[in-house]
């Protein structure tokens, strides 16, 4: 047992940090950089990169499902991730054709949260029904996206907004998985990066990008660069896409700079945590 | 008519020609051999930690769904549960179970009443105090928090196919002192549950560790028809590298196609 | 309906249906295609139905409690059952009536609900930075190998991360794709040999705990 003048070093101080004092600047970290807008340089990690230059090497008029998860457990992380890589694919130099599908029921309402609370930029030229479709949630998980991938028309006989499927110019050429060339996923749910690996690209060759929330990244790294050329890392991949597009001051950006400094002060505290305790271990061993 | 992928076809053909061996195994009463996982030791000091303390086992249920591709690790830490309320039984424990899906009550309320019989004091268990459902997964780790905050447990296991909610309920059973011993099958959850618990079993452990507490010989045989499947991937992931390595990509293909 | 017949109809369906849908990985046949397709539409469906069920659950769950102001298990246990059920009701009402896409339910469901789904997964990262800072601890060579690549990894998810240290990038790149790819893709094998195997042991008959209790 310590007497008490050995327990005051700096290292006792670090060691025995209050969790509420943690969350406090945590808390400040997070919440600063979202009221006070600075610019802060992104870096732009590989795979990020790979999935922007896997996205624009598409040639022209290519296919693209673009199928979102989101919920609003995931909404942080992927709700930016979906407005940035829904803004690649609008504005892609390719004129890419673009079906939005959700896996889960509450995607469609929440695209519509999302669209409200990120900027989505529409170009003048792109026409609802023409070069973009938006259907809705299909149920029944992997058995549903089977059915997808086998028959679009069986799954949405029309889309969210009840126009028929054969009254969309879009899909009169398009009618399975057969006739994608590009299956994009942001999820923060590994059974569909499964099930979607399995059906699309197993039975068909889809190939697919993902974009998984951060805590679930590792489950596409097995997928990772022979399935999915890159992804994108949540909200802080969504960042760099960002700006990799030229877009800057958005929402994305704001949370991007509160990303930054919250995980630098979890990094700086993991390293005082690890000084710390070798300190104090190496003080009792002498 | 047209065939395709046949590799993977003789692929499921040598599979179900091992589980049909396996199988046969079983039914002549062939036990395999299957390690002791430390986990298992771990629950006997879980248990024996609450009976010390006076203060229930807390054994939880991942939040899968029934009948999906979680069914596996959900049914195994069922298995697990009735091997808990057998420890329980035995040393004198209270035990509660929790679980966010409905469907699972039922199977955990005839787990838990077959292992305090098999443990010897079937009077120990009430099934409309010692089962707890909390209506989804989020609610689960609130439902958890204010246990804790009324009447923390003494240890928690967290067995099955844990999801985003085994992060929050395996801190808060740490922040309220409990051992805690937890396992997933759900790969981006691994990790977590083995920084925080104390014991963990990663990925299949699971399934390991309800077979060996389990006297269904068809469950042992699967596990180790399992293992040989698992020798013959590794034949072939090998092979598969090697060909790439010196060039011959033909192969390659041949198992693609 | 005997009780043989209750327990084989089901294993015989079982069996014919799962051997379709698995047909059609290596057969290309239209008589195939549309029975698999079929198929799948009717679990759709019924996957689709369970949603009518959660429902029904629900107010067999919470209903009594409401009822008969239950204090258990946690008191005042019937007002959270009352809410419960308030705000299942509501939405059910909204979205049958007006429809999911009007404003009304989108402002119940940005007011009501969202704030407090995306609650727990905030409160989540708290728990996630204590955890992290108290679980970091170099006590030997193994947790040096564990924690180093944490901390690498930690730094690269960060936008400002490969700006502050320019070599993070491939490092880390290298760290996802032969370390951590390749113990994720042994989980993977792993998980889906044993869902293999079980699923066969399902079609052939050998698994039957989706089945009713003998009586």
């Amino acid at each position: 047992m310590t007497s008490s003048s050995e327990e005051n070093t700096i290292w006792d101080k670090l060691m025995s940090i209050p969790d509420n004092a943690i969350q406090v600047v945590f808390l400040l970290c997070m919440i600063v950089p979202l009221l006070v807008p600075m610019t802060i340089p992104y870096g732009v990690t590989p795979p990020t990169k790979a999935f922007y230059d896997t996205i624009n090497a598409l040639p022209e008029g290519s296919v693209v499902l673009y199928s979102m998860q989101l919920i609003p457990f995931n909404y942080g992380d992927c709700a930016a991730a979906t407005a940035s890589i829904f803004n690649l694919l609008l504005n892609a130099p390719n004129n890419l054709r673009v079906i939005l599908v959700f896996p889960a029921s509450d995607g469609p309402l929440m695209f519509d949260i999302m669209s409200a609370d990120y900027e989505i930029l529409m170009p003048e030229w792109r026409k609802y029904g023409e070069d973009w479709v938006r259907f809705g949630y299909y149920a029944g998980m992997e058995q549903g996206f089977a059915t997808l991938c086998d028959d679009m028309k069986t799954i949405f006989p029309s889309d969210y907004f009840d126009n028929p499927f054969d009254d969309l110019p879009m899909m009169s050429d398009i009618k399975s998985a057969a006739d994608w060339d590009l299956l994009i996923e942001v999820t923060s749910y590994t059974a569909i990066v499964d099930y979607e690996v399995r059906q699309a690209y197993g039975r068909y060759g889809v190939p697919c990008l993902f974009a998984p929330a951060g805590m679930t990244v590792m489950s596409i790294i097995p997928y990772y660069p022979h399935i999915s050329k890159g992804f994108v890392m949540g909200l802080s991949g969504a960042a760099q896409l960002n700006s990799l597009q030229g877009i800057s001051g958005t929402l994305v950006d704001l949370m991007g700079n509160s990303f930054s400094f919250m995980t630098l002060e979890a990094f700086i505290l993991a390293i005082l945590g690890i000084v710390s305790g070798y300190m104090l271990r190496h003080r009792r061993s002498t | 008519m047209i065939f395709k992928n046949m590799f993977g076809l003789l692929l499921t053909i040598v599979y179900a020609v091992i589980l049909y061996i396996a199988i046969q195994r079983a039914e002549k009463g062939v036990t395999p051999f299957i390690r002791k996982i430390p986990a298992l030791d771990a629950i006997e000091e879980a248990v024996g930690r609450s009976v010390e303390l006076g203060k229930p086992t807390f054994f939880t249920i991942g939040g899968a769904s029934m009948g999906g591709t979680w069914t596996g690790g959900t049914l195994a830490a069922i298995s697990m549960a009735r091997y808990t309320a057998d420890i329980c039984s035995r040393k004198g424990s209270k035990m509660w179970t929790g679980t966010s899906i409905i469907d699972q009550v039922p199977l955990i309320d005839e787990a838990m009443r077959i292992g305090f019989l098999e443990g010897g004091d079937p009077e120990a268990y009430n099934y409309e105090t010692d089962i707890k459902w909390f209506p989804n997964q989020m609610a689960y780790i609130a439902g958890c928090a204010g246990l804790y905050a009324r009447s923390p447990p003494a240890s928690q296991i967290l067995l099955g196919s844990y999801m985003a909610e085994c992060l929050a309920m395996c801190e808060v059973a740490r922040r309220g002192g409990a051992f805690l011993i937890g396992g997933t099958d759900y790969r981006p959850y691994m990790p977590y549950m083995i920084a925080i618990c104390d014991y963990a079993l990663i990925g299949e452990e699971i399934f390991i560790a309800s077979a060996y507490v389990s006297e269904d010989l068809a469950l042992k045989n699967t596990i180790w028809a399992e293992d040989i499947a698992k020798a013959v991937m590794i034949v072939l992931t090998v092979i598969g590298a090697l060909s790439n390595v010196i060039g011959f990509s033909d192969l390659i293909t041949w198992f693609g196609m | 309906m005997s009780v043989t017949f209750r327990r084989l109809l089901p294993l015989y369906l079982t069996f014919i249906v799962a051997v379709i849908i698995a047909l059609r990985s290596f057969v290309v046949h239209p008589t195939l295609a549309l029975l698999g397709t079929t198929f799948l539409k009717w679990s759709s469906l019924i996957r689709a139905i369970t949603v009518g069920l959660g429902f029904i659950s629900i107010l067999l769950f919470h209903g009594p409690k409401l009822v008969s102001r239950s204090n258990d298990p946690i008191p005042y246990q019937w007002f959270y059952s009352g809410t419960t059920l308030f705000g299942m009701f509501l939405f059910a009402l909204l979205g049958v009536g007006l429809g999911v896409r009007s404003s009304s339910y989108l402002w119940w469901y940005d007011v009501f609900y969202r704030p407090v789904a995306g609650l727990s997964t905030a409160v989540s990262g708290f728990f996630a930075l204590t955890a992290m800072y108290r679980s970091f601890r170099i006590r030997s060579l193994e947790s040096l190998f564990l924690v180093g690549p944490a901390l690498l990894i930690l730094l690269y998810d960060a936008p400002i991360g490969t700006i502050l240290l320019p070599g993070i990038g491939p490092l880390a790149d290298y760290i996802f794709l032969y370390i951590a790819a390749s113990a994720f893709r042994g989980f993977i094998v792993a998980a889906s040999l044993g869902t293999i195997l079980t699923s066969m042991r399902t079609i052939i008959g050998r698994e039957k705990g989706y089945l009713p209790e003998e009586a």
